[in-house]
């Protein structure tokens, strides 16, 4: 909980300092709460929490425990010869976060910025990525063994992990090792 | 790394690092200089301390090791072994294996080493030597002879044998084959000293009271008759020449029948060590351990000199060791404040311009600049603890550099200079590879063989000089050899062999030279372990480079060669020039930057396919940015400015589209969350919030060199556009946002600022009526409640949703509760509009500036935000609500409000000075604004003088007429210092305290006691210089503050003196200077804030004729 803490900390000061509208301040902070008990949730009932969003057509999931926060777009800084899919440097409460535009990593064409556009900022082994997306769907929540494994469906192999079903919507599980590994030694 | 270890192991790492690096130095001294007993002390206390702290940490295998180590150099320190290069090396050895021992520990591994093969060296070796005492003068060279000569410790003649056969015997006390004799055998080398509890510890200090403690052990031949008695009369004897604090055992048990082989005791007394060490030494005693005790705290270190041993742990006791992390840690963190500064800087700045200047402004101006010192000065602090002599690495290559040169079969000097020279630790700690290879290069190409040296007649025995020095902004750290030098032909040859350059190429020697520093050159013939591999020297100009530092070569064919690293003095705040190409800016870190120039599309030239400029008659090689940053191609402009930049030997160019300016930034690397990038050295923050690459020259140049198939090539520019096309999207998603935030909230609150800000001025003369304004204030007010309400709500409804989510997770559903559904009353219209135009949300939200889950069935966990904004918008025009008509009461107000100040300075001007240039609101902030910067400054100027925290300030400031002068005077007697203006604005600066405070305030300047703050106890001449000297300072800061800002020249001249009546000093202004008495003077108040004292005076600005209007033209 002190991840969650620290966020809600430097989130109230930005709304003291008037850097964010108390809005977003509030949607800021019930994102971490709500991450947050996720996390302590998926742990609690063994069941595998997924974090759905949509890029293109397709729905894609990382494990709830390791999503950071999920961000509107915010302003980013272009690393220059540093490969088409990575969008940017952002900034985040003086962390430097690099964004992958997933839809030029995964479909070849950049995403269209829309309202619904979000900047899911994923943790793994300490490190930060943005993943941009198309839309947040939705969190699923999926029994361990009705996960299936990677050879299902062929689409960029090696960035995914398997595919889960919540309801009707199927969506493919990322490998978010390969993705940050990617970015660190291209 | 720390993180996995606990506090103990960390400790012994720390200390462990300390002591291999002690016993290398004193091992190499020892080799070189033969005995000296204080160096074999240190060598020993070393072995001592590794052996209890490895255990204590578990390292059982490195304690047995030092432990035997120990054992020998027992022999050594008694003088019963001599120094050999057979010793050293067996030592040296151990001390390899320590090191990696120690080095494998701190990766978190368990070491297997159990030096077994050591120990039985060690032992083989006490043996061999000991075993032949005869030969012990043989095998000790000559001059540790000469020095053991004045050592007392070293045995008489005829005592050698005795203690020698006895010192075989304790020394060995593990091994089986003697186990017999050594049954009632007690080693002391081993014997601790005797502990106290911290009650009797703090006993011993009050006796001791100053005296020199001692710890003691003695012991007895094994077979000594009557040991009791005679241990007894040792006590006896040490009883009536001192203090014996204690003996373990006591004097009763001594008495008893028990027979004790050993005392030890804690004796205070005003003699010396040797002298105790001779009374102890009693007949029958085979061993005597003596040891100054340090009452306080440990054990003190044994040495030569008592005296010096004191000042060493006072010394010591001076620094702390505080992590690096930390210091790192405050160092980020101190550098953040100092761009967070620059980001209040340019809020000012903003403010200034919308608002112009008012008294405010300038106060927050004042404190900004304050703001800034202090970081500053925080920031060179901490800087300053991280520098680290560069001696400390030095020092290290000594034994690296003898065993090369000895297996080289070369005779070589190693020569330290300017050890002093402090380096940011983190470069230290990097330097040791890139230090270790240009080393062994020079010895192993460099520097000739002997008979080579011979040959060309150089001296046989060659220098290899390593060099620390500070010069401008950078520390060089220099390796020099007088070897053969660098081959240019042969590298020229390699380069060309390798491809690495054109055949035809024409290349300076800098540039040749630069060659060796391409990955995988080497122009060496053979490959052998210690260099020639070529990869070296690209390391050592990536680690330089990675330091924003350069390597550069001077080379003199058959003299020698040398190679100088250049660092920056600071690593984590750095100055940048910050550029702009195609709408991404750039920094450059000033330390790359030589000069900046302005050149036009027909100065660049072109000479083989490379784009040049001739720079004062120097060929500058220029590169485009734009295109090294991969941005798409361009045609040059018709001017543009030119960076140019330091590579470490040459100078090249950049251009850049536009140059923004410079600023301080704190470089973060990349690599946290990313990777490096070549052609950057990371990225910082600016003062808004948005990062800013930073350029890396060296990156730079290999990315521009190596042209077409380069990465960049590949590189599709859709994804530049892309990111300024997202960027420009974004920008305009968060503008909409933020309009609709001020119109909430931002414009009421602005009236609220300006109210503030002409409140004092109206208070004063102006009677408040206007029955509609008073309506417009409640109004006011009932908004600042409401939104106090609202953050309240806000606040409220956090923790609702949270719990509310609780409640909708419990349900197993998938789906988060879309927020609407939680959301509290006044937040239904939100949910209207939704209904209202079901098909096309995204439409009316995209105005609105936010976004909504598109289908309520599919409500995002993250979009609770929704409702919110909504909420504060109100386009649609569904009727005037409640805050539309708050919003219009305060125009009307904010209108009203303005007119009322007009009116309000009208009236203060018409009654009171028909004649004079009316001093308007603006007139009257602005010149607020400079007398208060003036003001400022003669605070920050006091406070430098009396190094004290002086703070000046303006509680009051207003213009008056000439007349009311005397009014503002205290009617008592006084004292009035004045000080005439020459040049533009001619006048009278007249300061004027109230006796008692004259007294005071000189009184306080000077330094003296309150008691002596009067008319009795201060001469005159003394207040008079010294409240001059105020006024003088006072009245000239806030005259450059007026001549700065107007442009004016104003010189002040001498201070003049008036002590007495008002009435008097009004006379005497009148006789100094006819001021003009139908002008307009300024009343200045003045406070100064001494710490807690606080005084007030009082100061006025008389102008003559014109030149307040003059003044006030030019604000």
């Amino acid at each position: 909980m002190d991840e969650r803490d620290s966020g809600l900390k430097s989130i109230m000061m930005d709304l003291k300092d008037g850097t964010i509208s108390a809005s977003s301040a509030v949607a800021q902070s019930t994102d971490l709460a709500k991450i947050e008990l996720m996390k302590t949730r998926a742990a609690r009932e063994n069941l595998l929490q997924f974090l759905v969003f949509q890029v293109g057509k397709g729905h894609y999931g990382i494990n709830i425990l390791e999503t950071h926060e999920i961000l509107k777009p915010v302003q980013v800084t272009r690393i220059p010869n540093s490969g088409n899919d990575i969008l940017g440097v952002l900034n985040l409460r003086g962390n430097i976060i690099p964004v992958v535009d997933v839809n030029k990593k995964f479909l070849g064409r950049h995403s269209e910025i829309s309202n619904f556009s979000r900047i899911v900022v994923a943790a793994h082994e300490g490190k930060f990525t943005g993943l941009l997306v198309d839309r947040v769907v939705e969190v699923a929540r999926v029994k361990e063994d009705s996960v299936e494994g990677a050879e299902v469906r062929g689409l960029s192999q090696e960035y995914i992990n398997g595919a889960a079903r919540s309801g009707e919507r199927i969506f493919l599980i990322l490998n978010l090792e390969i993705i940050f590994k990617k970015n660190i030694n291209n | 790394m720390a993180t996995n270890f606990d506090h103990y192991t960390e400790m012994f790492l720390d200390e462990a690092g300390e002591q291999i690096e002690a016993l290398n130095q004193n091992l190499l001294i020892l080799e070189k200089d033969g005995f000296d007993q204080e160096v074999i002390n240190e060598i020993f206390r070393v072995a001592h301390t590794m052996k209890s702290s490895s255990a204590f940490v578990g390292l059982d295998n490195l304690s047995n090791l030092s432990h035997h180590m120990e054992d020998l150099l027992q022999f050594v320190k008694d003088g019963k072994i001599g120094i050999s290069t057979d010793l050293v090396t067996l030592f040296f050895d151990c001390l390899d294996r320590i090191k990696s021992a120690v080095e494998e520990f701190g990766d978190g591994n368990t070491p297997e080493d159990r030096f077994e093969d050591l120990i039985s060296s060690l032992d083989q070796y006490l043996k061999k030597t000991i075993s032949k005492p005869a030969q012990k003068k043989a095998a000790a060279p000559a001059k540790p002879e000469a020095k053991t000569a004045d050592v007392t410790k070293s045995p008489a003649p005829e005592k050698t044998e005795e203690i020698t056969d006895s010192g075989i015997i304790h020394a060995s006390e593990e091994k089986e084959e003697i186990i017999v004799e050594s049954q009632e055998l007690v080693s002391i080398a081993s014997e601790s000293f005797l502990t106290l509890d911290p009650p009797d510890e703090s006993l011993l200090f009050r006796e001791s009271s100053g005296k020199q403690v001692f710890d003691g052990i003695v012991s007895l031949e094994p077979d000594s008759p009557m040991k009791n008695l005679r241990l007894l009369l040792l006590v006896q004897h040490l009883k009536s020449i001192g203090n014996l604090f204690r003996s373990d055992p006591s004097e009763e048990d001594l008495d008893g029948e028990t027979p004790y082989n050993l005392i030890k005791f804690l004796f205070i007394g005003d003699i010396s060590k040797k002298e105790l060490e001779q009374v102890c030494h009693i007949d029958m005693v085979s061993d005597v351990r003596i040891e100054p005790r340090d009452v306080k705290g440990g054990r003190k270190r044994e040495r030569k000199d008592e005296t010096g041993t004191i000042e060493d742990v006072k010394t010591k006791t001076k620094n702390i060791k505080v992590s690096s992390e930390k210091i790192d840690y405050l160092l980020n963190s101190v550098g953040e404040l100092v761009i967070t500064n620059s980001g209040l800087m340019k809020i000012y700045e903003d403010l200034l311009f919308y608002h112009g200047d008012s008294p405010h402004l300038a106060e927050l101006k004042s404190k900004i600049d304050q703001a800034a010192r202090i970081a500053k000065d925080l920031q060179s602090g901490i800087m300053k603890t991280r520098m680290i002599p560069v001696g400390l690495v030095f020092q290290r290559y000594t034994r690296p550099v003898r065993d090369l040169s000895l297996e080289l079969g070369k005779d070589v000097d190693l020569v330290f200079q300017g050890e002093d020279t402090e380096l940011d630790k983190n470069i230290i700690d990097s330097l040791n590879d890139p230090m270790m290879h240009l080393l062994r290069n020079s010895l192993d190409h460099g520097i000739e063989t002997v008979p080579e040296r011979r040959g060309s007649s150089k001296p046989e025995r060659a220098t290899l000089l390593l060099n620390a020095y500070q010069s401008g902004n950078n520390i060089y750290v220099e390796i020099r050899d007088d070897g053969r030098g660098l081959n240019k032909d042969r590298i020229l040859k390699k380069a060309k062999e390798r491809g690495l350059v054109s055949e035809d190429a024409t290349l300076t020697d800098d540039e040749i030279y630069q060659m060796i520093f391409h990955p995988g050159f080497s122009t060496a013939e053979k490959v052998s372990d210690l260099s020639g591999r070529g990869v070296g020297m690209n390391v050592v100009k990536n680690m330089v480079s990675s330091f924003k530092g350069s390597v550069q070569v001077k080379n003199i064919p058959g003299q020698g060669c040398s190679f100088i690293m250049a660092f920056p003095m600071t690593l984590a705040i750095v100055s940048a020039i910050i550029v702009k190409i195609q709408n991404e800016e750039y920094a450059f870190p000033l330390s790359d930057v030589v000069e900046t120039i302005r050149v036009t599309k027909e100065d660049v030239t072109t000479l083989q396919g490379r784009d040049i400029i001739n720079l004062r008659g120097d060929i500058l090689p220029v590169y485009n940015l734009s295109t090294v940053l991969g941005l798409p191609p361009r045609a040059y402009l018709d001017e543009f400015p030119i960076i140019v930049a330091n590579s470490g030997i040459r100078k090249v160019g950049f251009i850049v589209d536009e140059m923004i300016g410079k600023q301080e930034i704190v470089i973060k690397t990349l690599e946290k969350n990313f990777r490096a990038v070549s052609g950057l050295v990371g990225a910082c923050l600016m003062g808004d919030g948005s990062i800013v690459m930073v350029l890396d020259i060296m990156g730079l140049l290999e990315l521009s060199q190596s042209d077409s198939q380069s990465s960049f090539s590949a590189f599709d520019f859709s994804s530049i556009e892309f990111v300024e096309k997202y960027n420009s999207v974004v920008k305009s998603l968060q503008r909409k946002v933020q309009e609709k935030a001020e119109v909430r909230g931002g414009a009421p609150r602005k009236a609220i600022d300006r109210r503030g800000l002409v409140k004092k001025k109206e208070e004063k003369k102006v009677p408040v009526a206007a029955t509609r304004s008073e309506r417009a204030e409640a109004i006011l007010r009932s908004r600042e409640e409401k939104e106090k309400i609202l953050e309240a709500e806000m606040d409220n409804k956090l923790m609702e949703e949270f719990d509310v989510d609780l409640a909708g997770l419990d349900d197993d559903d998938f789906i988060i509760p879309s927020p609407s559904n939680f959301s509290p009353s006044p937040r239904k219209k939100a949910a209207k509009v939704e209904e209202m135009h079901p098909d096309d949300v995204s439409a009316i939200l995209d105005e609105a500036g936010i976004s909504e889950t598109e289908d309520s069935s599919v409500g995002s966990v993250m979009e609770a935000e929704t409702t919110a904004p909504t909420d504060e918008f109100h386009d649609s025009d569904t009727a005037l609500d409640q805050d539309e008509r708050v919003e219009e009461a305060l125009k009307s107000f904010r209108v009203e409000k303005e007119q009322r100040v007009h009116r309000a300075l009208d009236i203060l001007v018409d009654e009171d000075h028909s004649s004079t240039p009316a001093l308007s609101d603006e007139d009257y902030n602005r010149l607020y604004a400079v007398v208060n910067t003036g003001m400022m400054n003669a605070g920050f100027v006091l406070s430098q003088l009396l190094g004290l925290k002086v703070e000046v300030s303006v509680p009051d400031f207003k213009a008056v007429d000439f007349n009311e002068l005397q009014g503002f005077i205290p009617d008592e007697e006084i004292i009035g210092i004045t000080l005439e203006t020459e040049g533009d604005f001619q006048g009278l600066v007249l300061f004027i305290l109230d006796e008692a405070t004259g007294y005071h305030a000189a009184g306080d300047l000077m330094g003296l006691p309150m008691d002596k703050w009067s008319k009795d106890a201060i001469a005159r001449e003394d207040i008079l210089s010294v409240l001059s000297e105020l006024t003088n300072i006072v009245g000239s800061s806030v005259l450059n503050a007026l001549a700065n800002k107007t442009g004016l020249t104003i010189y002040p001249s001498v201070p003049g003196f008036i002590q007495g009546e008002p009435a008097a000093i009004i006379r005497k202004i009148d006789e100094i200077r006819s001021v003009n008495k139908d002008l307009q003077i300024i009343y200045v108040s003045t406070d100064f804030y001494r710490e807690d004292m606080q005084l007030l005076g009082r100061m006025f600005l008389l102008p003559t004729g014109n030149s307040l209007a003059k003044l006030l033209d030019r604000l």
